[in-house]
C-alpha cells in the first residue's frame, strides 16, 4: 500500500506542478498581453479569453488530487478532530465515499458529453479547440480520483494513515 | 415527498456531513446531487454537476481567483509588505499604542494588494510582535490587534471573498470592490481609534515607540510606493472602467513582477513558490465555489429559500429586526465556520430576504463580508487567532481571544453604521455608475 501511495503522490505532484508552472504563467501572460494590446494598439487578442477559459478549468482541477490528499479543503473539524482515531477513520471513509459519489456522477456525464462532442467534431469559435477535450480531461481525472478515494476509503476503514495527509483546520491564502 | 421537505432534509444532511468533518465543498456537492436525485431526476443531478463544474471552471471571471492569490503571494515573498510596515511604523509609532496602530494600517495596506486575510498575519505578525515586545506592549493588545487587523484584507479590495460572493449571486464584482473601499477605510480607522483610546486610558497597554526625524519619515515614504502604485493601477483601473476585475488582477500581477524585478527581489525560487501556492489554494476555492453554486441552485429549485423569505416577511418584522437576526446568525455560525463556509452557506438563504427588504446585493455583499470577517476571530475556530498563536506561541490562546474582543465590538459598531447609513457603502460605486 505504501508503494502505491508513493506512486500516487508522484502523479498528484506532477499534476499540481503542471497547473502551477505551465498553466498559471500562460494565463497571466495572456491576460496581460490582451489588456496591453487593447490599450496600446486598440487590438486585443480575439482568442485571449477563449484560451484562458480553456486553461482555467485544468488549472483548477489539476490541483484537486493533491489538495484532497493533503486535506487542504475547507472543513469544520471541531467535532471530528476530537473523536477517537478509529471514528476519525470512519469519518474519513465517509469523505472518500462522497468523493467517489461526486466523481462517479461527473465521470458518467463527462463520458456522455465527450462522446457527443467527439462525434459531432465540435470546436471552439476562435481557436478551433476541440470541445470534447475538457470532457475527456475531466473523465480521466474523475477516474483517477475515484481510484484514489476508493483506496482512501479502504485505508480509513482499516484505520491506516495512507492516502491522507495531516488534517488541517483550514487553508487560506 | 414534496420539494420543500426534500430541501429541509437536504439541509439537515448537509449539516451532518459538515459536522463529521467532510470538506464543505464536497458536502454541498454530495447533498445537492442526492437532493436532485430525490426530486426524481437522477440524470438531472449528473447534468447539473457536470454543467456547474465545467461552466464555472471555464468562467473567465474566475481567472481572478488564482491571479489575486498570486498577487498576495508576491507581496508576501518579495518583502514589499515589510517595507510598508517600516514606513507606517515611522509615521505612527509615537502615537499611544502606535506600534499596534502601525500594524493595523500595514495590514490594511497589505489587504489593498492581496485578496486574503491569513497571509497578512503570517507576514506582518513576525515583524510586529517583536517590535511590540521590545516596548513592553500588553500581550492581549499586541496579539489581538494583529489578529483583528488581518481581517481587513478581505474587505479592502481586491478581495477574493467578494469575487466568490459576486459569482454566487451574479453581482458586479467591480461594484463590490469599489463598495468595499469606504467601509475598509472606516474599519481601519475604527481599529486604530480603539487602540489609541485604550492606550490613552491605560498607557501601560501600549507605550510610545521609537522617535524618528522628519527626514527619516519622508525618506521612508518611498517604500510605500510599490503597494500604492499597484493599488492605484488595480482599483483605480476598475473604478475608471479601464479593466474588469479579472483583467485588473493580471495587470496587478504584472505590476508586482516588474516592481520586484526592479527592486531586485525576484528570484526563480520566489516565483516558483508563489505560483505553486496560488494554484494549490485556487483548487480549494474552486471546489467550495462550485459546491456553493450548486447547493444554491438546488435550494432555490426546492422552493425552500422562497419559503423562508415568505415566512420571515409574513412575520411583518421591521427590516432592522431582520438584519439583527441575520447578524446574530452570522455571529453564531462564525463560531464554527470559516469565512468561505459562512458565505457559501448563508447567502443562498439570506440574499432573497435582503432583496425583498429593498437592500442592494452590493450593500449586502459588503455587509456579509464584514460579518464573515468576524468568523476569523470568533472562538473557538477563529483561524486568524490560530495563525497568530503560531507566530507568538508563548501567548495563551484565550489571551489572544480576549485581546480581539474590543475589535469585535468595533466591527459590530461599523456594521450598525452601514445598516443605518447604507449610503456609506453605496456612495462610491454609485459615483462610478456601478449601481
Amino acid at each position: 500500500m505504501r508503494r502505491l501511495e508513493q506512486i500516487l503522490i508522484v502523479i498528484m505532484k506532477a499534476m499540481e506542478y503542471c497547473a502551477s508552472y505551465i498553466l498559471l504563467p500562460i494565463i497571466v501572460v495572456t491576460v496581460v498581453t490582451d489588456v496591453s494590446l487593447r490599450f496600446v494598439f486598440n487590438a486585443p487578442l480575439r482568442w485571449g479569453i477563449e484560451l484562458n477559459e480553456f486553461l482555467l478549468f485544468p488549472l483548477f482541477v489539476l490541483g484537486l488530487p493533491q489538495c484532497c490528499r493533503t486535506n487542504g479543503h475547507i472543513r469544520m473539524d471541531l467535532l471530528a478532530s476530537n473523536m477517537p482515531p478509529r471514528l476519525q477513520g470512519v469519518f474519513d471513509a465517509c469523505y472518500a465515499l462522497c468523493g467517489i459519489f461526486i466523481f462517479f456522477l461527473l465521470a458518467r456525464s463527462s463520458l456522455e458529453k465527450f462522446q457527443f462532442d467527439f462525434e459531432l467534431d465540435r470546436v471552439s469559435d476562435e481557436l478551433s479547440l476541440p470541445l470534447w477535450l475538457p470532457h475527456l480531461f475531466l473523465l480521466a481525472l474523475c477516474c483517477f480520483l475515484i481510484f484514489y478515494f476508493a483506496l482512501r476509503a479502504v485505508a480509513g476503514v482499516l484505520g491506516r494513515a495512507e492516502f491522507s495527509g495531516p488534517i488541517t483546520v483550514a487553508k487560506e491564502n | 415527498m414534496d420539494p420543500i421537505t426534500i430541501g429541509i432534509l437536504a439541509f439537515l444532511f448537509l449539516m451532518a456531513l459538515i459536522l463529521v468533518g467532510i470538506p464543505i465543498g464536497f458536502a454541498m456537492l454530495t447533498t445537492a446531487s442526492l437532493g436532485y436525485m430525490a426530486t426524481g431526476r437522477p440524470s438531472f443531478a449528473e447534468t447539473q454537476l457536470s454543467l456547474t463544474f465545467v461552466n464555472q471552471g471555464q468562467n473567465f471571471i474566475l481567472v481572478a481567483v488564482p491571479l489575486y492569490f498570486l498577487m498576495g503571494q508576491l507581496v508576501q515573498r518579495t518583502n514589499i509588505a515589510q517595507d510598508l510596515y517600516e514606513c507606517v511604523y515611522r509615521w505612527l509609532g509615537r502615537l499611544p499604542g502606535g506600534i499596534a496602530i502601525s500594524t493595523v494600517v500595514a495590514c490594511a495596506g497589505f489587504g489593498a494588494v492581496s485578496g486574503g486575510a491569513v497571509t497578512a498575519i503570517a507576514t506582518i505578525g513576525p515583524m510586529a510582535i517583536p517590535a511590540m515586545r521590545k516596548y513592553k506592549y500588553d500581550d492581549a493588545l499586541a496579539t489581538g490587534s494583529i489578529a483583528a487587523a488581518g481581517t481587513l484584507g478581505i474587505l479592502i479590495p481586491p478581495s477574493l471573498v467578494m469575487v466568490g460572493y459576486g459569482i454566487l449571486t451574479e453581482t458586479s464584482i467591480g461594484a463590490l470592490f469599489i463598495a468595499g473601499i469606504v467601509p475598509g477605510l472606516l474599519m481601519t480607522l475604527a481599529y486604530a481609534v480603539t487602540i489609541a483610546v485604550r492606550c490613552r486610558l491605560n498607557p501601560s497597554l501600549g507605550p510610545l515607540g521609537e522617535r524618528f526625524e522628519l527626514r527619516e519619515k519622508i525618506a521612508s515614504l518611498s517604500k510605500v510606493l510599490p503597494i500604492l502604485l499597484t493599488f492605484v493601477i488595480v482599483v483605480g483601473g476598475i473604478y475608471a472602467g479601464a479593466f474588469t476585475p479579472t483583467e485588473a488582477a493580471g495587470i496587478g500581477v504584472a505590476a508586482l513582477l516588474v516592481i520586484s524585478l526592479v527592486m531586485r527581489r525576484m528570484s526563480w525560487r520566489v516565483l516558483g513558490a508563489s505560483l505553486l501556492q496560488s494554484a494549490q489554494t485556487s483548487a480549494m476555492i474552486f471546489i467550495i465555489l462550485v459546491g456553493g453554486y450548486m447547493m444554491g441552485k438546488f435550494i432555490a429549485t426546492t422552493g425552500l429559500s422562497q419559503m423562508i423569505v415568505d415566512a420571515i416577511l409574513a412575520g411583518n418584522f421591521p427590516p432592522l429586526v431582520i438584519i439583527l437576526m441575520i447578524t446574530v446568525a452570522f455571529i453564531a455560525l462564525g463560531m464554527v465556520l470559516d469565512v468561505w463556509g459562512m458565505m457559501i452557506l448563508t447567502v443562498p438563504f439570506t440574499l432573497p430576504i435582503i432583496i425583498q427588504l429593498g437592500y442592494s446585493p452590493v450593500w449586502y455583499g459588503v455587509y456579509a463580508v464584514i460579518m464573515s470577517e468576524l468568523a476569523l476571530i470568533t472562538p473557538p475556530v477563529g483561524i486568524n487567532v490560530y495563525v497568530l498563536a503560531k507566530v507568538a506561541p508563548d501567548v495563551p490562546l484565550m489571551k489572544i481571544f480576549r485581546g480581539v474582543a474590543p475589535f469585535f465590538i468595533a466591527t459590530l459598531a461599523l456594521v450598525a453604521l452601514i445598516v443605518f447609513f447604507p449610503q456609506i457603502v453605496m456612495w462610491l460605486p454609485g459615483s462610478a455608475g456601478m449601481q
